[in-house]
């Protein structure tokens, strides 16, 4: 994929607060990214990272208020999202642009058969007869690897396992063909050897649809799998992004690192693990000067006060840390 | 082979047996199903079959005790002071009875319903328009709006159900603005948003069905309140008029006899609670039934708690 395209998504500079009483929880404090067509982008972070309500800002699902787009953009095909009427941007939802949620069985209404569901996103989409929507259901169900799609399209969210569910979950979401899809933690409540089979479907996919994708997790495997570029969140900023390769194998900020060093490794002969100290920030008073100080071992003075700037270290590579460029060549 | 016939059987019920087969496995769902299917030959059939026996005066038979046949089977339940039969009135009332009481709940629910979901659903202003105005009808004691509207226009039977519709729309409506607030917030709800679901189809679609049970289930309890509170009006005297005839008038005629003629009151009020009993039985019934997470209950084979 050329470096130059046109992105298909841009995120630049979100801002996102929650208001409730006397508290504003600074959830997104100025994540940018961007994806390209065609590549996969992974947001990683920890809980609270702000990483899934950046997903759900994209969508426009958030209950504002309480939450409130502070600022930023995020355009979609060079339109912007949020000044878009909503109706303009639901319809557009679907076709152009869907979400993968983490637990399916929570996405999946309870009370329809899963064909009934998907058949059913067809007609919301202007399909008129019911047989024809019926009939396309069952194929994507095939498509998503399922067994039996016949029979099984009659069944019930709850009559499926995880990781079916999940297929099912993806059959939705890819039916219409979309542009981008995001996939919000999809192997999260997955066990292991099923978390491979959903990232192979969702690679199978991509790459006979052409579409983008938006991997959010916390698994650094999954992220050097099958991302291409990843953006690392921290306390709602994007603290690290470029290349999957460039930014695990040569971090530029005390978190990546740390994060890489909290990893289990087959090759280091028994080193034992190095955990973040401390733990993550609370949102509705977050630290001064750059967020992760209070954790941070290459911390000085500097770092409690300033907010760090926008450093490139390398082409298409940039960190937020005062220290990148010493992280980056000695780390 | 008794195994494979096991596993047979659970495929099939997996697959989801058919309406008629599980209510055949429920006997008591069944026998409420019969029973609503006998009241409703009788209110389609009923006054046709029995107008005449209802009204005929027979003053040998006045006050008849039930269970004797000397004046022809229609008085085995008796006669009441005029010397009619009992049963035949029963079944006459049946009409205007369950009418009534299925027409204005059947209406409150719509209109409870639907302002509900739309309360719960886009809320702000013209949500809390539809509260307050639930709140009035709430404030008014239901007995004086039905006095004073009923005052004003004619008892008639249309117009009593409007009355009792109106009173009994609040339940109807706060309960399903509640329940929309929870499922408003649920994942499939938002996961419908993503894709490109609208309002009204998600609201329609994704919304109602799930809270459409719990209509059902009040709606039967409802049911039997909308009878006595017919049987309360005619009470009063501004329900329905004689020689129509309800089992709540009925009820509030024979009870003047009460200690001459218990049969009087005693019938028909054995009638609105079997109409009742059965509707409710049924609901719940249906409400599991209807079900996909509970189905199982009905559908799995009886004997051995497993």
């Amino acid at each position: 994929m050329p470096d130059n395209a046109a992105p298909l998504l841009e995120v630049a500079d979100l801002k996102i607060e929650f208001r409730s009483g006397r508290e504003t929880v600074y959830a997104v404090n100025g994540a940018g990214f961007s994806v390209r067509p065609g590549e996969t982008a992974a947001i990683l972070g920890e809980s609270g990272s702000g990483k899934s309500v950046t997903a759900s800002a994209i969508m426009r699902l958030l209950q504002c208020p309480p939450a409130f787009i502070a600022g930023g953009a995020i355009r979609f095909k060079g339109d912007d999202v949020l000044a878009m009427p909503l109706n303009q941007w639901r319809r557009r939802c679907g076709r152009e642009i869907a979400m993968v949620f983490q637990d399916a069985l929570a996405a999946l209404n309870p009370v329809f058969t899963v064909g009934w569901q998907i058949a059913e996103l067809f007609r919301a989409h202007g399909e008129r007869s019911g047989k024809k929507a019926e009939a396309r259901a069952v194929e994507l169900l095939a498509r998503v690897g399922i067994p039996d799609p016949v029979n099984r399209a009659r069944d019930y969210p709850h009559q499926f396992s995880g990781g079916m569910r999940q297929r099912v979950m993806i059959a939705m979401a890819i039916a219409l063909g979309p542009d981008l899809l995001i996939a919000d933690e999809p192997t999260t409540a997955l066990d292991v050897t099923v978390q491979a089979q959903i990232m192979d479907l969702l690679q199978d996919l991509q790459k006979e649809i052409g579409m983008a994708m938006i991997l959010i997790t916390h698994d650094l495997g999954v992220v050097a799998d099958v991302a291409d570029h990843v953006a690392v969140m921290y306390a709602g900023r994007v603290v690290e992004r470029g290349k999957v390769r460039d930014v695990l194998g040569k971090p530029a900020h005390p978190y990546t690192l740390a994060l890489l060093e909290s990893v289990p490794q087959l090759q280091q002969n028994s080193q034992s693990l190095r955990p973040i100290v401390g733990s993550p920030p609370d949102m509705a008073a977050p630290p001064s000067g750059c967020a992760f100080h209070p954790r941070c071992r290459f911390a000085t003075g500097e770092c409690k006060v300033k907010l760090p700037p926008k450093v490139a270290v390398a082409p298409g590579r940039v960190a937020e840390c005062h220290h990148a460029k010493s992280v980056f060549n000695g780390g | 082979m008794a195994q494979i016939t096991a596993e047979q059987e659970a495929v099939a019920i997996r697959r989801g047996l058919s309406w008629w087969r599980l209510l055949l496995r429920d006997p008591i769902a069944l026998v409420a199903a019969l029973w609503l299917c006998l009241l409703a030959l009788c209110v389609l059939a009923g006054p046709e079959l029995f107008g005449k026996a209802a009204t005929a005066l027979n003053l040998r038979a006045r006050n008849l005790p039930p269970g004797s046949i000397e004046h022809g089977w229609l008085m085995i339940l008796g006669a009441d002071t005029l010397g009619r039969s009992m049963l035949a009135r029963l079944i006459v009332a049946s009409r205007n009875t369950l009418s009534i009481a299925l027409i204005s709940v059947l209406v409150a629910m719509m209109i409870g319903g639907f302002l509900g979901l739309i309360a719960g659903y886009i809320g702000r202003t013209v949500g809390n328009v539809i509260m307050r105005l639930s709140d009035i009808i709430q404030s008014f004691p239901s007995l004086l709006l039905a006095v004073v509207v009923l005052y004003m226009l004619e008892p008639r039977v249309g117009n009593l159900i409007i009355v009792l519709a109106i009173t009994r729309i609040p339940s109807y409506l706060r309960v399903t603005r509640a329940e929309v607030l929870e499922i408003r917030e649920r994942v499939f709800v938002d996961a419908a948003r993503a894709l490109g679901g609208s309002r009204a189809h998600i609201l329609f679609r994704h919304i109602t069905p799930v809270v459409a049970p719990t209509l059902l289930t009040i709606l039967t309890v409802d049911f039997a309140i909308v009878m006595l509170a017919e049987s309360g009006l005619s009470f009063l005297g501004i329900g329905i008029q004689p020689p129509e005839i309800t089992w709540g008038l009925m009820v509030a005629q024979g009870r003047n006899h009460l200690s001459q003629a218990w049969w009087l009151a005693f019938f028909p009020g054995l009638a609105i609670m079997f109409a009742t009993l059965s509707a409710n039985v049924l609901s719940n019934w249906l409400r599991i039934a209807t079900d996909p997470v509970q189905r199982w209950r009905l559908e799995a084979p009886k004997g051995g708690d497993a």
